[in-house]
């Protein structure tokens, strides 16, 4: 039975969610300006008075770049947001690595995991892991991220999961669990013995 | 009788005209004539004179001149040029005092200035001018821009409403007449009711503009009389009461139907006479145009008509549709105007606030580094007299370098910018991969390239070194560096924001001199905050990196819309895109400081440690965008309001 002992509630994903498709609107909307400014360029030029052909052309073009960039950058930056969740089997990172770039949300199970190297540490407060997967997939994983949607308390909370989960996958009975291809199961009490409840 | 003889140049008696529409001697309505030095496209110069300001004459060149000649000999006192887009400072005006072909005779050039601030251009002469001609010399370009004038006109002041070379005030004081006296007075009082007697006076020549009768009538029945005083108007007598004290020729009302009444159908029109007696017959007229005549009033004193108004029995489907779609039309672009004009408005007055607040956050930024700077000395004192000293050391290392490192990146860049500059102009004779060519090569092989790299490696070095002497102290120098580093960032934005936004609130916080790096400082900042990313082994977090994407992409749209507004001119449509294009890019601005708002109201400290550049960085480039963006958008929106 999966229990889950941190969830970040789904109205905030799905409010982030929101506002970047709207960006996505806005992408739209730069590319019918650039493609309205050029077609009132070449048919109607005199509608737009245009003094600096060759000016305008390069605007123009500088637009239909920066609507690319952008749909490319939002429709990214869209798909990585995910649904927050730790529990004793699996968990879920606020933000989708690149590799992974699904529209469903994406879990870990803790078989999963092959490694979790600190990226840096101060006075005991790791933020921060690289984490590597048995597939060959390697990601950061920063706590700090959390802040876009619960304030610090529960930022140094997750951080303190994360370092269960650290201990846990890295422990050498569960190594050979996972590689026998079983789950690894966290018991509910380590979280709450070092994370609270 | 009093004979008035005068000398009009524009011989023509009328009336005085109505105050403000003084007479423009200048259109070609009035019989001037315009050309000049050159036309760009179809913008000729009859368009300077044509009385409408959406056309407008085009100078072929940079500069140019306009001149019209008038329809003769001509009295004025004041010349109006109104240019479109661009304003032009140094302007002349020529008359021509001699009736020969040129304006260079001595004292012919009547008005110039070097310090013209306005499109709208009044030339006010020193003294009022008999002239046939004038000519307006536009004498220093503006940027590589045509001049374009809408209109080019020229006044006698105080008004001259008709144009004939009197001023209104001195028509309006002085009554001409020409008197002629009737024939076969006195007679007798006719007939009541039965006869009329009519009188002739001698025929006037000219066109005259008012009729003065003036009679005795000895009677004690005044009020049964009346008299009308009948003119040739060149097609036909029309006939004028001038004496009615019985009200016997007072015009006809309507009894049916009622004024603002909605009827259909079949209508019978009730036109009530007062005094019937005379009335033989009643017009009807509908929009001026006569529609019916009855002589048989339908009662003693009411003539009527049956109008038909317009029924749809005769209309086809088509008709139906083309009335339907129309009168659709007719409202939905009513709506569409006023809904611009609104939204324009709105946005206008929008962004005017969002441009303060973009100050407040420049502000509040420029507070922030100074808080940050207070942190830095309180804790330098609490750790000791050695640490103290050394970082007292390290900074005045730094401001020992920064000092002619600046001055070095700064003539760096003027280069730079003078090399863009260079291809830029010369853009027109280049190929595209020519350019893109030279845009490098003048980008990362020149000084300015090689100062922004020297800057990144005297941080990189300062930052390593500081760590090496610091040993166990490794963070808190890392610390001290980001906060100096900080600092510096914080007042070249501080500096940027200040001079963008045209105020001296906040300039008071930067050292003297400050302005000078700005441009130069900013792109360092960049540089190094490229380099931050790049370097540090901690990625930046979600909600930063979005933040400073956004802000980003906000900018480039708005070097986009900044282009486009060097290339259009002044137009509806042109302004509707650049509007539209700074809405977007303050939405990005926007929402990019709503993730950094977001993430400092939860956890400002967590952030700020373990991103002590690249936050305050981060906070800095979205407040410079918002407030550029809406800055950008209040103009542009100012401007569309304005054209519509």
């Amino acid at each position: 039975m999966i229990q889950a002992i941190f969830v970040v509630d789904p109205a905030k994903i799905a409010r982030r969610r929101s506002r970047r498709r709207t960006h996505l609107v806005v992408d739209g909307g730069i590319f019918v300006v650039a493609t309205l400014l050029a077609i009132l360029a070449l048919g109607w030029p005199a509608v737009l008075d245009v003094q600096n052909p060759t000016l305008l052309f390069f605007a123009i073009a500088a637009l239909f770049a920066i609507a690319a960039y952008a749909s490319w950058s939002d429709l990214r930056t869209l798909r990585s947001v995910n649904s927050v969740m730790v529990s004793t089997r699996a968990f879920s990172p606020p933000f989708k690595p690149k590799e992974r770039p699904t529209t469903a949300d994406w879990s870990v199970a803790y078989k999963e995991i092959a490694s979790m190297e600190p990226v840096a540490t101060k006075g005991g407060f790791i933020p921060a892991y690289d984490v590597t997967l048995r597939d060959g997939l390697s990601f950061q994983l920063n706590a700090l991220d959390l802040l876009l949607y619960v304030d610090e308390k529960e930022v140094r909370r997750y951080a303190k999961m994360l370092a269960v989960i650290r201990a846990e996958v890295g422990r050498p009975e569960n190594r050979e669990r996972a590689a026998r291809g079983e789950d690894v199961v966290i018991p509910k009490e380590r979280f709450e013995a070092v994370a609270g409840g | 009788m009093v004979i008035v003889v005068f000398q009009a140049l524009q011989a023509r008696a009328h009336p005085p005209g109505v105050p403000g529409s003084e007479y423009n001697y200048a259109l070609a309505s009035h019989g001037g004539v315009a050309s000049a030095s050159g036309s760009y496209q179809t913008n000729v110069p009859g368009r300077a004179i044509d009385g409408s300001t959406s056309t407008y004459w085009q100078s072929s060149s940079t500069t140019g001149w306009l001149s019209v000649a008038f329809s003769g000999w001509v009295s004025i006192k004041e010349v109006h040029a109104h240019f479109l887009s661009k304003v032009y400072g140094s302007l002349s005006v020529y008359l021509n005092l001699d009736d020969d072909t040129d304006f260079t005779d001595p004292g012919e050039r009547v008005w110039t200035t070097t310090a013209n601030t306005g499109l709208d251009v009044v030339a006010n002469l020193p003294t009022s001018y008999s002239t046939i001609a004038m000519k307006l010399t536009i004498d220093a370009p503006n940027g590589n821009n045509k001049p374009k004038v809408a209109e080019f006109e020229a006044y006698l002041i105080p008004p001259d409403s008709d144009g004939d070379g009197l001023t209104d005030g001195e028509e309006a004081r002085t009554v001409y007449f020409y008197e002629s006296a009737a024939v076969g007075l006195p007679q007798a009082v006719p007939d009541l009711g039965s006869n009329n007697t009519t009188l002739t006076v001698n025929r006037l020549a000219g066109v005259p503009f008012r009729g003065l009768a003036d009679f005795t009538v000895d009677s004690p029945l005044k009020d049964q009389l009346s008299a009308t005083l009948s003119y040739w108007d060149g097609t036909g007598w029309v006939e004028a009461p001038v004496w009615d004290p019985g009200g016997w020729l007072t015009r006809p009302t309507i009894l049916v139907p009622l004024a603002g009444a909605h009827v259909g159908g079949s209508v019978t029109i009730t036109a009530s006479i007062a005094s019937p007696t005379l009335v033989t017959l009643v017009d009807f007229y509908v929009d001026g145009i006569l529609k019916n005549t009855t002589s048989a009033p339908t009662s003693g004193t009411n003539y009527t008509w049956d109008i038909p108004t317009q029924t749809r029995n005769g209309w086809s489907a088509w008709d139906y549709l083309w009335y339907g779609v129309t009168a659709f039309f007719d409202q939905v672009l009513s709506w569409v105007h006023s809904a611009i004009v609104f939204v324009a408005t709105l946005v206008e007055a929008f962004v005017q606030a969002i441009v303060q607040f973009g100050s407040w956050v420049a502000q509040a930024v420029s507070t922030a580094a100074a808080v940050v700077a207070s942190a830095v000395q309180a804790a330098a004192k609490v750790l000791g007299q050695v640490v103290d000293a050394l970082a007292n050391a390290i900074m005045s290392v730094i401001h020992a370098a920064l000092d002619p490192l600046i001055n070095l990146v700064v003539s760096a860049y003027n280069a730079w910018a003078e090399g863009v500059a260079q291809l830029i102009l010369s853009m027109r004779s280049l190929s595209v991969d020519d350019f893109v060519r030279g845009l490098i090569q003048v980008t990362f092989y020149s000084a300015f390239a090689l100062a922004i790299f020297a800057v990144i490696v005297a941080f990189s070095v300062a930052e390593k070194i500081t760590n090496a002497m610091t040993l166990g102290m490794a963070n808190l120098a890392g610390f001290v560096i980001g906060a100096v580093a900080g600092l510096i960032i914080g007042m070249l934005v501080v500096a940027a924001v200040n001079q963008w936004l045209g105020s001296d609130v906040i300039g008071d916080l930067l050292p003297k001199g400050f302005d000078d790096v700005t441009g130069a400082g900013f792109t360092v900042a960049q540089f190094l905050f490229a380099y931050e990313l790049a370097q540090r082994p901690l990625k930046p977090i979600r909600g930063i990196e979005t933040g400073l994407k956004d802000a980003i992409i906000g900018l480039m749209l708005l070097g986009a819309a900044s282009a486009i507004k060097l290339a259009l001119g002044d137009t509806v449509a042109g302004l509707v895109i650049l509007v539209t294009l700074d809405a977007f890019a303050l939405y990005k601005e926007l929402s990019g400081v709503n993730d950094v708002i977001s993430i400092t109201g939860k956890g400002a400290n967590l952030v700020r440690m373990w991103y002590p550049f690249l936050y305050p960085v981060t906070v800095a480039v979205n407040a410079i965008g918002v407030a550029t963006a809406a800055t950008d958008l209040a103009g542009d929106a100012g401007r569309l309001a304005s054209r519509l």
